[in-house]
């Protein structure tokens, strides 16, 4: 009679038992899995929610006039499209969601437009991402409000630019900003109504700085500075704090959470091990009287501890994320249907950490089963 | 085959100084069939329980095969204990969740030995050939007690100590488990059995009382 058969021939016998630990287990395995589920969307749906406050770093030419970049929003000077590609091909760098643009003023059909040709946003190797903004397609134009009432342009209609054909894939609702005296078409298309081929007038990307240590530009500066000593950076210091200020304070309410809710969890299972062991003691004197040793009564109560945490970890998984799937989207409006998903990563953690969690909340009282004096316990009889 | 040496043992209980055993000395040799007797209290199962290496005494010695058992380290105790001494107590304490045969293996499991066919042939020996598959809850008392001596049985010991083993049996059972005992003896092995009825004494090669810890019939 093995120590593991017996650990199974135990279970089958106190199955009420058994399944009351896992039960245990699993409740406090779904509560991880779906605090951590919950957490992931929450994390997921703030960083989505503060990327629509928009890109908050810019890259322009060295030569452009500071002053009227930033009193206008336009470099004056342009710069190379290889730019773009050099940025995107960096690993381990602190942006992302990279996008080129190049903007010029022109008169068209009597009025004064800002058009602007928008390159398809690329992300450094390693970190691709869903787009933050809408892509154009080459030979198509997005008018901006304003420019839209003015000249009663409608979804569909053709529009030539500088002897260039585009055709209108959408009238944009009132910005209330420069947006609505704004056409945007592809990068390409802008190139060349505004003739000026292979050129750009600014790189927006978004900063992965809401945790770094240190003055965010500086870094940016010197990590952009070492790829494109030919550029200035430009960070859009309101947006940028407001969005790691929201990050930051989602990270540490999970930081201080977390822990408390393992603790917890380590708390319950220990006491449903020592219930177990008290329950046994007469087993136990009787074992340790037929001369079993202390390795051999630690297998015994460890074993299961190991199965009840495997077991409740599997259950708890399925518990866990049933839950946050069938609640989670009533939190996480915006994004629950794309960033509330199955977490398979969460079921590896709750397999190892669980069976851990229940044989170091078990040790203790394997100890003292393993150390009980057979002769008080057969005393006792 | 064993010499205890002035053996003492005292608890301190909230009460204060309890001497269960007081100044025991005695010579038990191989073959015999001691019959320990005296009124609940009188330290009976204190001294079945250091002789089997499992009660250090306050004071003197056990001496088995001419070995201090109590100057063996604790494992070395244990694996003594599972290669020498059988026990048959007055509860049975059979595992409730293991078959009878599984309850019997459980002994060769303390030596990592799991002999089923000689744990069958004693199941037979005892009258249990058919209760193999059945779990202790499914038995009687003298049948979980005669699954108690076919565990105390196979991993061939030199001694069988037995604590009460007639406590919880009507005397039909109580006269089978001691005739299984007696058969023990006769077949070379040493019976030691604490008990406070007059059953044993019948099978008994020798008898002796304890009062209050202290041995009233010195032989």
């Amino acid at each position: 009679m093995s120590i593991f058969r017996m650990v199974f021939k135990e279970i089958r016998h106190r199955k009420i038992n058994f399944l009351l630990a896992v039960l245990a287990v699993a409740t406090a395995a779904a509560f991880f899995v779906a605090f951590l589920t919950a957490a992931r969307a929450s994390e997921r749906e703030t960083a989505r929610v503060m990327l629509t406050m928009g890109y908050n770093l810019h890259v322009i030419a060295r030569q452009a006039n500071v002053d009227s970049f930033l009193m206008t929003g336009i470099a004056d000077k342009t710069m190379p499209q290889t730019y773009l590609d050099a940025l995107a091909a960096r690993q381990s760098i602190s942006y992302n969601h990279l996008l080129a643009t190049l903007d010029g003023r022109m008169s068209w059909r009597g009025i004064e437009i800002l058009l602007t040709g928008v390159s398809p946003e690329v992300c450094p190797p390693g970190q691709k991402k869903q787009p933050m903004t809408f892509q154009i397609e080459p030979g198509t134009a997005y008018v901006g409000y304003r420019v839209a009432e003015a000249l009663g342009i409608r979804k569909g209609d053709a529009i030539v630019l500088n002897g260039k054909e585009l055709k209108v894939e959408r009238c944009l609702a009132e910005s209330g900003g420069t947006d609505d005296m704004r056409v945007q078409c592809g990068l390409g298309d802008a190139q060349a109504i505004l003739e000026l081929p292979g050129q750009i007038s600014e790189i927006r990307a978004v900063d992965c700085l809401c945790f770094a240590k240190g003055d965010p530009v500086a870094i940016l500066r010197k990590e952009i500075g070492a790829i494109l000593p030919e550029a200035q950076v430009f960070q859009a210091r309101p947006l940028a704090t407001a969005r790691a200020k929201q990050r930051q304070m989602i990270q540490n309410l999970f930081a201080v959470m977390v822990p408390l809710v393992l603790a917890a969890c380590g708390v319950w299972i220990g006491v449903m091990a020592i219930t177990n062991v008290r329950d046994r003691r007469q087993e136990i004197g009787l074992l340790r009287a037929l001369g079993y040793d202390t390795g051999s009564i630690l297998r015994l109560f460890l074993g299961k501890a190991v199965l009840v945490g495997l077991f409740g970890a599997a259950a708890g998984f399925l518990l866990g994320t049933g839950l946050g799937l069938r609640f989670g989207p009533r939190v996480f409006e915006i994004t629950a249907k794309i960033m509330l998903r199955p977490e398979p990563s969460l079921l590896v953690i709750s397999c190892l950490l669980a069976p851990l969690f229940t044989v170091i909340a078990s040790f203790v009282p394997a100890v003292i089963a393993a150390t009980y004096d057979p002769a008080t316990t057969l005393r006792e009889q | 085959m064993l010499a205890l040496e002035n053996l003492g043992k005292t608890y301190w209980t909230r009460a204060g100084k309890v001497k269960a055993l007081d100044g025991v000395s005695l010579q038990i040799d191989t073959g015999e069939f001691v019959a320990i007797c005296g009124p609940s209290g009188s330290g009976k199962t204190t001294l079945l329980l250091m002789i089997a290496a499992m009660l250090h005494p306050s004071r003197g010695s056990v001496r088995f095969e001419d070995k201090d058992i109590y100057g063996m380290a604790g494992p070395d105790r244990a694996k003594f204990r599972a290669n020498n001494i059988g026990f048959v107590f007055q509860m049975f304490h059979l595992v409730p969740y293991l078959s009878v045969i599984e309850n019997v293996l459980v002994a060769g499991g303390a030596i990592g030995k799991y002999d089923r066919a000689r744990a069958r042939e004693l199941l037979q020996q005892l009258g249990l050939q058919h209760r193999l598959r059945h779990r202790p809850s499914e038995l009687s008392a003298g049948e979980k007690q005669r699954a108690a001596i076919a565990r105390a049985l196979l991993n061939r010991p030199k001694l069988i100590l037995a604590d009460e083993p007639t406590g919880n049996l009507d005397p039909e059972n109580a006269g089978s488990v001691l005739r299984h005992l007696h058969e023990f003896q006769q077949a070379g092995g040493t019976v030691i059995v604490a008990t406070h009825g007059p059953a044993a004494k019948e099978f008994a090669t020798r008898t002796i009382h304890l009062r209050d810890g202290v041995i009233v019939n010195p032989s």
